[in-house]
């Protein structure tokens, strides 16, 4: 590994000058061509290039006036927030079974269901569009969703399992013995102590769904999500300064919710790397 | 002992996880208002039991009544039973008040009557003004009365204590032990409390059941347990104690007489208790319970002489080692210090006599 | 007060009596764990395996004008073995694929290794800004680098704006190589986390005996962290190999015709080509081959591991 020469001449309690460099060289190449986007977005011209001529926010009012863009909006959000719930939900009971109780076949249980994060989801998309075919269910914003809680699923779990295994199964047990049946038990205890890792786990499945696209493309119906939108603009040149103006919006939108749930559920997505 | 007595009944008690067995055919009573504690090193099954009682885990095989009520199939949340926990479990998003009212929603008081409850709770576990207080901000001690308190005040017919003591350090412990054994006596409350540490069972039960492997070994007074253990690994573990090896030399009738070479002296031993230890026997003896001489005693038949090996001066006691002549066999010997001062200085080498009272001698089975 | 020992004979009176409510009450503490899981397993079982099954069987049948016939057949598997269209794309999708996972791994590891070892303070904050892009959408990540690498794109306009070149360098855009930095762009991360997991659980101690035992910071690094750090590397790789293969969108939006993948065949087919079994045989080749991959590379990493370890 050609790499390694700048990495094994140094030290490894001495703080490192070029190592530095580099660190900050790897952010800039993983931010830069993203950024080009919302710069470009207040570019007047109709071509993204250089020089730019001069600035505008034309485009971002023409996006306003687009009924698809709303409609598009609306159902990647409706989307969204369903999905959101329900793998939500799901996870906080699977996180608290795989923590909790003795399971037989946990290790596989819990590969099964991180497998779509591995997995390219064109073949879960695909697969899905079968069965959805093969039952006659029309495809629509629900077949989307269906698609979305296979992906979000395993980010649920990895955000909550941390949550489950960071406190001590006593409180639960201490709830019970005070006289609290398991369904107060859940609302009076479990539920306010692993609260951050249930905002977490819905702003990030939330982001994730309201931003894929692979498996909207095969199981959308006629009702566009924001990225099958933005995907029909890509192929029409003229529309590129809306895009970009859309996908500035996108880009800011699903940063701050990210950057929201990392913060809130602290390690919990790091951690699941650490599982496979 | 009637049933009106008896609070917990422990019947055949075994409990199995996956192929390992936690506990095996516990058998005990615990009484009404007894402080009564389990004994025993980590994995021995104490806290199995303390947990089959709370209803957090479930019997293997047996049968457990509180109050005369069948145990089994109730679950937690409806014994009437509390437990203080190991490391407290205080609920990290309640205050100190919320953590002591988290049982009394079930009672729909009034806020008047919940708060004048809290209140007392908190007058008796001395924190009078500690309501707003988060988890967070109490220390330990602070933390296992709010534990206690929390429990308490649900006023169950049994307290259940795990470890509560184990995460402080040795001086507040001494001081939680004398406020809690002072608690239990003004209450009445019956306590069942699981801890490792001899002293401390020593110090605040009633009765104490040791457990070792699983199985209950004995289940007696704390002096019962010293002066009369029922087999080496009760004796072992309680206090410290001398082995030696013994023999039965004759048997007629209803007692035997063994023979302890050792010591050049004979005792008697009941031929029931004989035949539960099988013959294979030996001979145990409190350090306490010999008395140091540097004359030859009068009473020859319960004296042997030795030669001083080592001698620690241990503060309030000063513990002697004697070589025992013929076998080679070391004892150690314990007197008050001042006791010890009277004899005047001895050196390592010089020969001693030891003498003892015939009932301080205890057979018990080699097992 | 008794004083005498108390080791109570067996009372085995009910023990058969309530032994069939024990055993269910002692099954319920495993069964509430299944319980909690079943809405789950349920969910990916009809959304996963039985879909999973169906293309299985729909990949035998073959497609005829609008319709299918259903008698069971290996055509499918035939054609994509026989026909060079298919075996290039998708021995051309491993290449890619595995090109941009050594290029990512490559320049993931140094960074990794900076993270674990010389970011003392706001670990988090770093850590939440290198994952941050992954979690957004893919999509404008792989328009993002149409954006820059574009006939009349930033990097050729830029070049032109300063003077360096004349007229826009086509190669940039619609090449192989515009699909294999577009995905180690966009799947770094998954490259990055584990080879980082790997570096921050060495014990530091570790380095400073070997430090203790005379090894200068190569051979240190050479003879413990590399080794040490083995499984992340493996990890990420895979996690990252894996999932580009599949990859068609990056192919579609910055690939030429040179640079189409197995993907993009299989979209074809559920698209305008309309033949589904081919595309389920299509799939499920793709799902072997990178299995087999997969499987090689393991193989081929476990020689490794004894070859150096001897």
């Amino acid at each position: 590994m050609s790499d390694q020469d700048t990495v094994k001449r140094h030290h490894f309690h001495k703080a490192n000058r070029s190592l530095q460099a580099y660190a900050f060289f790897f952010m800039f190449v993983l931010y830069a061509p993203i950024m080009f986007i919302p710069l470009f977005s207040f570019s007047s011209g109709l071509y993204i290039r250089f020089p730019i001529d001069g600035w505008t926010l034309q485009w971002y009012g023409d996006l306003w006036e687009r009924t698809a863009v709303l409609n598009a909006l609306k159902n990647s959000v409706r989307v969204g927030v369903s999905v959101a719930i329900v793998s939500t939900i799901l996870g906080i009971f699977a996180a608290k079974a795989l923590v909790r109780y003795r399971i037989p076949g946990k290790g596989p249980i819990i590969g099964f269901i991180l497998l779509p994060l591995v997995v390219p989801p064109i073949i879960f998309g695909v697969a899905l569009l079968l069965m959805v075919n093969a039952l006659g269910i029309p495809l629509s914003l629900y077949t989307i969703a269906a698609g979305h809680i296979i992906i979000c699923l395993p980010f649920a779990i990895a955000t909550l399992l941390p949550r489950f295994e960071g406190y001590d199964a006593a409180m639960e047990e201490a709830a019970a013995d005070l006289g609290e049946n398991s369904w107060w038990v859940f609302w009076r205890v479990t539920v306010p102590i692993i609260l951050p890792g249930i905002v977490a786990s819905l702003l990030l499945t939330f982001t994730v769904s309201f931003d894929e696209f692979v498996m909207a493309f095969f199981l959308g119906g006629t009702d566009l999500t924001l990225p099958l939108y933005v995907w029909g603009q890509l192929r029409i040149p003229r529309a590129f300064p809306v895009v970009l103006a859309l996908g500035t919006l996108i880009l800011l939108f699903s940063f701050l919710l990210v950057f929201l749930g990392l913060r809130i559920g602290r390690r919990g997505a790091i951690k699941l790397v650490d599982r496979d | 002992m009637t049933q009106d007595e008896t609070m917990i009944s422990v019947r055949n008690i075994g409990k199995r996880f996956g192929s390992v067995v936690a506990v095996e055919d516990a058998c005990f009573d615990i009484r009404r208002g007894e402080f009564f504690s389990l004994l025993g090193a980590s994995g021995s099954g104490k806290t199995t039991v303390l947990r089959i009682m709370a209803g957090f885990e479930a019997a293997t095989s047996g049968a457990i009544f509180i109050d005369g009520r069948q145990m089994d199939a109730v679950p937690p949340h409806q014994r009437p039973v509390n437990m203080v926990f190991q490391n407290y479990a205080i609920f990290p998003h309640l205050n100190v008040a919320d953590n002591i009212g988290f049982g009394l929603r079930k009672l729909k008081l009034d806020p008047v009557e919940r708060r004048r409850r809290i209140d007392e709770m908190l007058e008796l576990i001395k924190l009078p003004g500690f309501g707003d207080r988060l988890a967070d901000q109490l220390s330990g001690g602070q933390r296992q009365r709010v534990a206690l308190a929390r429990a308490l005040v649900l006023q169950p017919k049994v307290l259940l204590l795990d470890e509560p003591l184990g995460a402080l350090d040795k001086q507040l412990r001494e001081q939680m032990q004398v406020e809690l054994r002072a608690l239990q006596r003004s209450i009445g409350v019956t306590f069942v409390l699981v801890t490792h540490d001899q002293e401390e069972a020593l110090t605040l039960s009633d009765r104490i059941a040791v457990m070792a492997d699983g199985r209950v070994l004995q289940v007696d007074t704390p002096a019962g347990l010293y002066e009369r253990p029922c087999s080496r690994q009760v004796a072992g573990f309680v206090g410290n104690m001398n082995f030696l090896p013994a023999r039965v030399v004759s048997q007629d009738g209803g007692s035997a007489r063994i023979d302890v070479p050792g010591l050049q002296t004979t005792c008697s031993i009941s031929a029931e208790r004989l035949a539960r230890f099988g013959s294979d026997i030996s001979l145990a003896i409190r350090p306490e319970r010999m008395t140091l001489h540097r004359e030859r005693p009068a009473d020859q038949a319960n004296s042997v002489s030795g030669v001083l090996h080592d001698r620690m001066y241990l503060g309030e006691r000063t513990q002697f080692q004697v070589a025992l002549d013929d076998r080679g066999t070391t004892i150690a010997v314990s007197s008050s210090t001042t006791v010890a001062e009277r004899l005047g200085s001895i050196d390592p080498g010089a020969q001693v006599w030891l003498s003892w009272s015939e009932e301080a001698l205890i057979p018990l089975g080699n097992d | 007060m008794t004083v005498t020992s108390e080791l109570n004979a067996p009372a085995g009176a009910d023990k058969t009596a309530f032994a069939g409510l024990r055993r269910l009450f002692f099954q319920n503490e495993s069964l509430r764990g299944l319980v909690l899981l079943t809405p789950t397993l349920v969910i990916l079982s009809i959304t996963v395996i039985v879909p999973f099954l169906l293309m299985g069987a729909m990949s035998l049948w073959t497609q005829i004008g609008f319709d299918y016939t259903d008698d069971w057949s290996f055509r499918n598997y035939g054609i994509i073995l026989t026909e060079p269209l298919y075996t290039t794309l998708l021995l051309r999708s491993l290449g890619m694929s595995m090109a941009a996972t050594l290029v990512t791994v490559m320049l993931a590891y140094p960074m990794a290794y900076f993270l674990a070892f010389h970011v003392q303070k706001n670990k988090l904050i770093w850590l939440i800004i290198i994952t941050l892009p992954f979690w957004t959408s893919y999509l404008l990540r792989v328009f993002a680098w149409r954006v820059v690498l574009g006939y009349e794109g930033v990097i050729n306009t830029g070049l032109m704006e300063i003077g360096l070149i004349s007229e826009p360098l086509s190669f940039l855009l619609y090449s192989k190589s515009a699909v294999i930095i577009t995905l180690a762009h966009a799947w770094a991360a998954f490259a990055l986390l584990p080879i980082y997991v790997s570096l921050e659980k060495i014990d530091k101690s570790v380095l400073e005996a070997s430090a203790d035992l005379g090894e200068g910071p190569v051979m240190r690094f050479l003879r413990v962290i590399l080794p040490l750090s083995m499984p992340g590397v493996i990890a990420g790789t895979f996690l990252m190999f894996i999932p580009t293969v599949g990859d068609y969108v990056t192919a579609a939006l910055v690939g030429g015709p040179d640079s189409r993948m197995i993907g993009n065949l299989i979209e074809l087919q559920f698209g305008t080509v309309d033949n589904w079994p081919m595309g389920a045989a299509l799939a499920i080749t793709m799902i072997i081959s990178i299995t087999m991959v997969g499987l090689l590379f393991m193989v081929l990493s476990r020689l490794l591991k004894r070859w150096v370890a001897a």
